[in-house]
């Protein structure tokens, strides 16, 4: 494979590398600077895609079906929409302990600013996962089916592996974390996602879903599909 | 509820901060983007027999998005913006004003033409395969992947301050 060829293929997808570019990199320094630039790129398109949302309300019901109703209207029911998810999201935060909690609220703090992530159904080669995982001194032992999406995230200070499943119930959220201790398993719901932080040989591994998935199973599978690099 | 409005609310609810930014990055204007998404939203809800599949609610409100945005630009005859002066009208409204990284990257991707930066947006932020990114805008995988290639290229010069290379 040629420089340029390689080069297409890591400026147009360089989140799908296939075996053919990732063999090339190996062997050419300079292409596989181009590839961790482009990485690096994503990255901050990513971050600066993600744009805060505004609370736009859905259509009030079936009395905007024949004829759009006054803009107004619309508005008053999005606003009242809105002050009701308000005070939902209030009393969830002031259920749930914070402080027990604080590497959990990280995560989900994260997954915000990925939101893509969960969207990547296409499953990934084993070669293209290889190097996020490598990068955080992670590999998989047998391999772990289903992965869709893989990147190497600035976490509290370091680059961790955030994954995606995909399992018959929806998309689970993985994220490595050799470098957070914790005393034991956790369960957490926050920010409308169910999720799990499990110690890990190393640190600890967090799982997440959106959805009704067994992140408890998922959990299980990561854990004994990771091993750690010296 | 209605079973009719639970099933809309079930599947547009998750996906309206992504229908926000796809508009925003598709107009360049955060309040044409909300109407954008208002508009879209209303279309929805009175066309929902229309999506037969569930799972493909978000290319659905994708497609309907990018049309009431051509429509809005054609109704309102909407004016060529100056990049340099959306990038920093922009920046203290979406609350981002102290990230300047991220303001420049902002500015970058602004100034990118609508051929690549739509595509780019699919990709980066939609998570759309080439494919699936082909499908929606009508073209061919590989014109999509020349322009991603193009948009990423120009991209790396501004924002990595690396030499421009040609494909």
């Amino acid at each position: 494979m040629k420089c340029s060829e390689a080069r297409f293929a890591l400026a147009a997808d360089p989140s799908n590398v296939d075996s053919t570019v990732a063999g090339h990199l190996e062997a050419c320094d300079p292409c596989a600077a181009y590839a961790r630039d482009m990485s690096m790129l994503d990255d901050r398109l990513r971050a600066a895609m993600s744009v805060p949302a505004p609370e736009i309300m859905l259509p009030a019901g079936p009395q905007v079906a024949p004829s759009a109703p006054p803009r107004r209207h619309v508005l008053r029911q999005f606003a009242l929409a809105a002050s009701v998810a308000g005070v939902a999201l209030l009393v969830g935060i002031l259920w749930i302990g914070v402080p027990r909690q604080s590497l959990a609220s990280a995560v989900v703090e994260h997954m915000a600013h990925e939101p893509y992530a969960w969207n990547r159904t296409q499953p990934m080669s084993v070669d293209s996962v290889a190097p996020v995982l490598g990068r955080s001194g992670v590999k998989l032992r047998d391999g772990m089916p289903g992965i869709s999406y893989a990147h190497s995230c600035w976490f509290r200070g370091r680059h961790v592996p955030h994954l995606v499943v995909q399992t018959p119930d929806g998309p689970v959220t993985i994220m490595v974390l050799p470098d957070e201790e914790i005393g034991g398993r956790e369960a957490f719901a926050e920010g409308g996602y169910r999720g799990m932080l499990v110690p890990a040989q190393r640190g600890s591994i967090a799982v997440l879903a959106r959805d009704a998935s067994d992140v408890d199973a998922v959990a299980g599978q990561a854990l004994a599909a990771i091993a750690y690099v010296d | 509820m209605d079973p009719r409005r639970r099933r809309f609310e079930r599947l547009c609810e998750p996906l309206r901060a992504d229908l926000y930014r796809f508009a925003f990055w598709l107009a360049r204007d955060r309040s044409v983007a909300e109407d954008v998404v208002q508009e879209t939203l209303l279309r929805a809800w009175r066309s929902l027999e229309a999506l037969t599949d569930d799972n493909s609610a978000k290319p659905w409100l994708l497609t309907i998005a990018r049309r009431e945005h051509a429509r809005l630009h054609e109704r309102k005859r909407l004016v060529t913006v100056d990049v340099d002066a959306l990038s920093t009208a922009e920046d203290p409204a979406l609350g981002r004003s102290d990230d300047h990284e991220s303001g420049d990257v902002r500015a970058a991707i602004f100034a990118l033409p609508d051929e690549y930066r739509e595509p780019l947006v699919l990709q980066v932020l939609m998570g759309y395969s080439t494919d699936e990114i082909a499908a929606h805008l009508g073209l061919t995988n590989g014109a999509v992947l020349t322009r991603l290639c193009r948009a990423r290229q120009r991209l790396r010069t501004v924002v990595l301050g690396r030499a421009e290379e040609e494909t």
